[in-house]
């Protein structure tokens, strides 16, 4: 009897399927086009190489073993993986040489990469949370890793502490729109992907918010980029970029709100330029190039740029001295960013630990009271500042216990004054 | 005599060439002198040391050439000039390395364009992977730095 029972058990142990081949079973045994819901916790590096459709219930964490991704995906097209989470020593998700793939509602958590693809097209990623582990960028993955891939849409993605929240190669048809990165290197890095559009998304206390790199057809508009003060930080970074378009984006406190190096064709049109230690910094930047109609408020710095400069037209800056007699709506004099020290800094980095100090403050007086003709940075037709915008977000919250602490003050004095 | 003689052997030894040493590479503070991406990736890394001591650093070997074609700078113009080995991951000089070109290989500027001390090493590697065409520092200046598709 007892040998019978050890018989029967050990046929039972080995007929019971660990986590891991289960839930790869399940992808195994899918008929192409199935559903497959995942509950619970699976251990495993799973492969998909067909049509499927993946759901993950409430809790449903896929866990990678080893170095290998926790989920891959590849060769195959029309791939859905919703709601899922998912932890890894090095790579999360991994899509490669596939088409039609969907990936939504996922969360990655100190991993090294959170979703990787390669050679894909017609890839959308949207609302994945990746958040990668304490420690400097340098020993970090990227949160979103695109490679040589066509037809992209990355949106409504949360990512924080990883190298670079969204790093994109080679990629022919991007569309990255309300995304947040932040505590990052870069929020989103552009390397060799022409034509791109990148808009509506907040980077903050990166070290640069957006960084574009030899480029040909950009456009960024709508942004918000705040908060990036390191010492080699900037609200936004082209590095040999051609015909892009900047514009109607918010860049506040950083060091520099947007540097152009070796740049061609570029229109940087209505931005708000608030409160940067250097609004802009231009070197090597061709005749094409212009920055009109944008506002710059509270910044130390209005521009700075090699010899060539950087034509201005048409904006509005808040430290204006000039008038607007015949009431154009445009100063009657010429407005000059030109500055002795800013031309220093773009030189020698190190000197703006000395901003806003006396010596410096005198120094650029001085290049206002001196009536020499400067040949860069001047500004022929400079906007007259008419209203400031309003930045501060009302909260309606404090605004109703505002008023109904001053009407219960109200009430209390008139009953009193009764008495 | 002997005493005159050491002086002298000490004073010749002081007017020899001078050397210069490779710095650090500090990840939170050093940016490409070129394009200005930090270097995080220090396998691929360079700099160039000015004859006054000056250094600037490069995340990709395309980088540093770059700067060395903007200032038309040759080896005799600066004091020194040093890039990451691929094989060993030692700083080399950049006008004795050997240099494998392929599009597949990824670099941080993704030049494709990885270095080697010894020419030996190139070729082991060209042979593992099945791919790539060797230069010398000489060929680099006619190389189309840029995407490689």
């Amino acid at each position: 009897m007892k040998k019978l029972l050890f018989v029967a058990f050990f046929w039972f142990a080995l007929a019971m399927p660990t986590e891991a081949s289960t839930l790869q079973q399940q992808i195994d045994d899918a008929a192409p086009g199935a559903t497959i819901t995942v509950e619970g916790e699976h251990t495993g590096n799973f492969i998909i190489t067909k049509p499927l459709t993946l759901l993950g219930e409430k809790g449903a964490v896929i866990h990678a073993e080893g170095s290998n991704p926790a989920l891959t995906i590849e060769q195959t097209q029309d791939v859905v993986v919703r709601a899922l989470a998912f932890t890894a020593k090095q790579r999360a998700v991994v899509v490669k040489d596939a088409e039609h793939i969907v990936i939504k509602d996922v969360r990655a958590k100190d991993m090294n990469i959170g979703i990787q693809v390669h050679r894909t097209k017609h890839v959308e990623i949207e609302g994945a949370i990746i958040e990668g582990p304490e420690g400097h960028y340098a020993k970090k993955g990227n949160g979103l890793a695109l490679f040589e891939s066509e037809d992209l849409k990355i949106h409504h993605n949360f990512i924080t502490n990883v190298q670079d929240g969204l790093y994109i190669e080679e990629i022919k048809g991007i569309h990255v729109y309300d995304n947040t990165v932040s505590h990052s290197r870069y929020g989103t890095h552009f390397m060799h992907t022409d034509d791109g559009l990148i808009e509506n998304n907040m980077f903050e206390h990166n070290v640069t918010g957006l960084m574009v790199m030899m480029v040909d057809g950009f456009e960024a508009r709508h942004n918000g980029l705040r908060y990036h003060h390191a010492l080699n930080g900037s609200g936004m970074l082209l590095y040999d970029v051609k015909n892009a378009s900047i514009s109607d984006n918010q860049l506040l406190e950083n060091r520099v709100g947007l540097v152009m190096q070796t740049c061609e064709a570029i229109e940087v049109e209505g931005n708000y330029f608030e409160v940067n230690q250097t609004a802009i910094e231009a070197t090597r930047i061709d005749d094409a190039s212009i920055v009109r109609n944008n506002t710059f408020t509270g910044n130390i710095l209005t521009a700075r740029s090699d010899q060539k400069g950087l034509s201005l037209r048409a904006n509005t800056y808040d430290d204006y001295e000039g008038i607007d007699v015949d009431e154009d709506g445009y100063g009657d004099t010429s407005y000059m960013a030109y500055s002795s020290f800013g031309q220093w800094m773009v030189r020698q980095p190190a000197y703006q630990y000395f901003v806003a100090s006396p010596s410096v403050e005198l120094l650029t007086k001085l290049d206002s009271q001196t009536k020499v003709e400067q040949q860069v940075l001047v500004d022929e037709k400079p906007r007259i500042m008419t209203q400031r915008r309003e930045t501060l977000p009302r909260n309606y919250r404090q605004v109703i216990v505002g008023g109904m602490i001053v009407f219960l003050i109200g009430l209390l004095w008139k009953r009193s004054v009764r008495q | 005599m002997k005493k005159w003689l050491v002086v002298g052997v000490l004073m010749l030894a002081g007017c020899g060439e001078k050397s210069y040493e490779p710095h650090a590479i500090n990840e939170e503070t050093d940016i490409c002198d070129i394009c200005n991406m930090s270097i995080v990736h220090q396998e691929f890394a360079g700099q160039i040391i000015e004859k006054n001591g000056d250094y600037e650093v490069f995340d990709d070997i395309g980088c540093l050439v770059e700067k060395l074609t903007r200032n038309e700078q040759r080896a005799e113009d600066i004091g020194a000039a040093f890039i990451k080995d691929a094989d060993t991951n030692e700083w080399i000089n950049v006008f004795e390395a050997t240099y494998l070109y392929d599009k597949e290989f990824w670099t941080p500027m993704n030049y494709g364009v990885l270095v080697f001390g010894d020419a030996a090493d190139a070729k082991a590697y060209q042979t593992e992977s099945g791919t790539g065409e060797l230069f010398s520092f000489a060929d680099l200046q006619d190389f189309k730095w840029g995407i490689h598709q």
